[in-house]
């Protein structure tokens, strides 16, 4: 079966066999109706746009569109083949459910389909195509191709990534919302950030979200919001509540482009459940639906939260380690302080106890010195009293013989010249008398009688016989008869007869 | 001491460089209380900015009713 057949030219074929004969219009369109009807009995698939569609209006309505093809021919020429088309109410019903169960799109002008068609002719509405059947696979495909076409330039211009090189605030709550006002999916996002216990502070740009104008519109709020970019954190874009399939709008080049070079941050939400959207490519975080944003905006702050109060605790924790740590360090410090002074204290005190007993000692052994030499002296003292009482007592003895000696000597000098003298004057007295006697007998005419003569006796009386020595005591017999004790003193006789 | 309008990241920052010098030890203990004290202003700064302002949200529902009479159906 041919993708693409040839159009069909009954045109000129039919004429060939017309007479020339003039006939009624009708008998020509009815002969046009005959021959196409025979000439092009079966079903044809054929590739086409949709230019234009009429939607039932009803239930039980029929769907009436406007195909078209533009084909270029060999000699680059722009042909544009273009025929209505009825998808019939029954058919419609069960063609369109299916179309948009595997193309996620309902049909809408701009689609590429493909449709097996049946032509008919009617001699007043002229060539029509009934519609068959309905391959989604194709518009599938085509859809794929256009969204690559799309990305591949978005690539080239480096719009895929730019907004992901953008930094989301770590808390984002000041919000541009881009949304239809009466979407059930802006009321549920409003909803679900009001119960949330942080505070948002959301403004909407109000815009169309479905539909051929939804493109234009987006990017008119956009520009609204790019003025006022340094109010807001980020920008959500979010629809939902309208209808699931229709989404083409966020394939768009051009929105997709404007949400890539934009300024902030863009987080879709879009509700969808196919693949992508090419603005979920280009933003910054793309999101299922706008509950879904909403739940990551809460999430986000919540986690900002929980990482704040991690970091109290955190930083509480350590604080307090940290004091205690210095606490200890102090304790320890103190009672190495402590022990430190005890330990000089104590030192101090032996050095002074020391320095005490050294000190004390000094005097001490002094003392004991002067003592040993006091005791010294004293003995030395004693001897020397004794010493010299002694040479005293020596010199007084000497001096006591001397003078014994010499008193003795004096004495018997004294004596010796007593008795000398004695002698002397006994021996004058005796010549006197004997003078005297001889007169006397001269006188008288008598003889002298022998007078007695002094005689040397022992010491017994008894008359001293043998020589004198010095020293030796004897008596004297005066011649009166007195007897007087003498000692031979000397050498020299002292007594000489 | 701060400015009111610090950001999260810069909040989060200055905590982050409190954390890491208190790990690191990197702290006096003269400055430690300083140091906590400016951690517990940033926190309460962040959680009060995270939580104030109710007006905001019925600010956008006025905002919304204005806006439905410009926009009436979607």
């Amino acid at each position: 079966m041919p993708l693409y057949n040839r159009r069909p030219e009954p045109g000129p074929a039919a004429a060939k066999h017309l007479p020339p004969a003039a006939m009624p219009l009708s008998e020509l369109l009815a002969r046009v109706r005959q021959t196409l009807s025979e000439r092009f009995a079966d079903s044809y698939w054929v590739v086409a746009e949709i230019a234009d569609l009429t939607l039932p209006r009803s239930y039980g309505a029929h769907c009436y569109l406007t195909l078209s093809d533009q084909h270029t021919t060999g000699r680059g020429a722009q042909l544009k083949a273009q025929a209505r088309a009825t998808i019939w109410s029954a058919r419609y019903q069960q063609l369109s459910a299916a179309f948009e169960e595997q193309t996620g799109l309902t049909l809408r002008t701009g689609l590429k389909v493909m449709l097996r068609v049946q032509v008919k002719f009617h001699e007043q509405f002229g060539l029509s195509l009934d519609v068959v059947a309905l391959d989604p696979t194709y518009t599938v495909g085509d859809l794929a191709r256009l969204r690559l076409e799309t990305l591949r330039k978005l690539q080239a211009q480096d719009l895929l990534e730019r907004q992901k090189r953008l930094t989301l605030p770590l808390g984002v709550q000041r919000v541009a919302v881009i949304s239809s006002p009466t979407a059930a999916g802006w009321q549920d996002f409003v909803q679900q950030l009001r119960e949330a216990p942080y505070d948002f502070a959301l403004l909407l740009f109000p815009a169309t979200m479905q539909g051929d104008d939804s493109p234009a519109s987006i990017r008119a709020a956009l520009d609204a919001i790019r003025p006022r970019r340094a109010e807001f954190d980020a920008v959500v874009i979010i629809r939902g509540g309208g209808s699931k399939t229709d989404l083409l709008a966020f394939d768009d080049y051009g929105l997709a482009a404007a949400v890539a070079a934009f300024p902030l941050p863009v987080l879709t939400g879009i509700g969808h459940e196919r693949d992508e959207a090419v603005v979920d490519l280009t933003a910054h975080l793309a999101l299922k639906t706008p509950t879904a944003v909403a739940a990551f905006l809460i999430e986000r702050l919540a986690r900002l939260e929980a990482a704040l109060e991690g970091y109290g605790g955190r930083i509480r924790e350590l604080a307090q380690a940290r004091v205690q740590q210095e606490t200890t360090r102090l304790n320890r410090r103190l009672r190495h302080a402590h022990a430190a002074a005890q330990t000089q204290l104590q030192d101090h005190r032996h050095l002074l106890h020391q320095r005490i007993r050294l000190s004390a000692q000094a005097p001490r052994a002094q003392l004991r010195q002067q003592e040993q030499l006091l005791t010294r002296r004293r003995h030395q003292l004693h001897r020397a009293a004794r010493t010299a009482l002694r040479h005293q007592e020596q010199g007084l003895r000497l001096r006591g013989r001397a003078l014994a000696k010499r008193f003795r000597w004096l004495h018997r000098r004294r004596r010796e010249q007593l008795l000398h003298r004695q002698f002397a004057v006994q021996l004058a007295a005796l010549r006197l008398l004997h003078r005297q006697e001889l007169r006397l007998a001269q006188v008288h005419g008598q003889p002298v009688p022998q007078g007695p003569a002094v005689r040397l006796l022992t010491p017994k009386g008894r008359p001293w016989k043998g020589p004198l020595r010095p020293g030796q005591e004897f008596l004297l017999r005066l011649p009166d008869a007195a007897v007087v004790p003498a000692r031979v003193g000397g050498q020299l006789p002292l007594f000489l007869p | 001491m701060s400015p009111p309008n610090i950001t999260y990241r810069q909040a989060i920052e200055e905590l982050e460089t409190i954390l890491r010098a208190l790990e690191t030890d990197a702290v006096d203990v003269d400055d430690l209380t300083a140091r906590v004290q400016r951690s517990a202003e940033l926190i309460r700064l962040c959680k009060q900015k995270l939580r104030s302002a109710e007006t905001a949200i019925d600010q956008v529902f006025e905002n919304l009713e204005e806006e439905d009479e410009e926009y009436p159906e979607e």
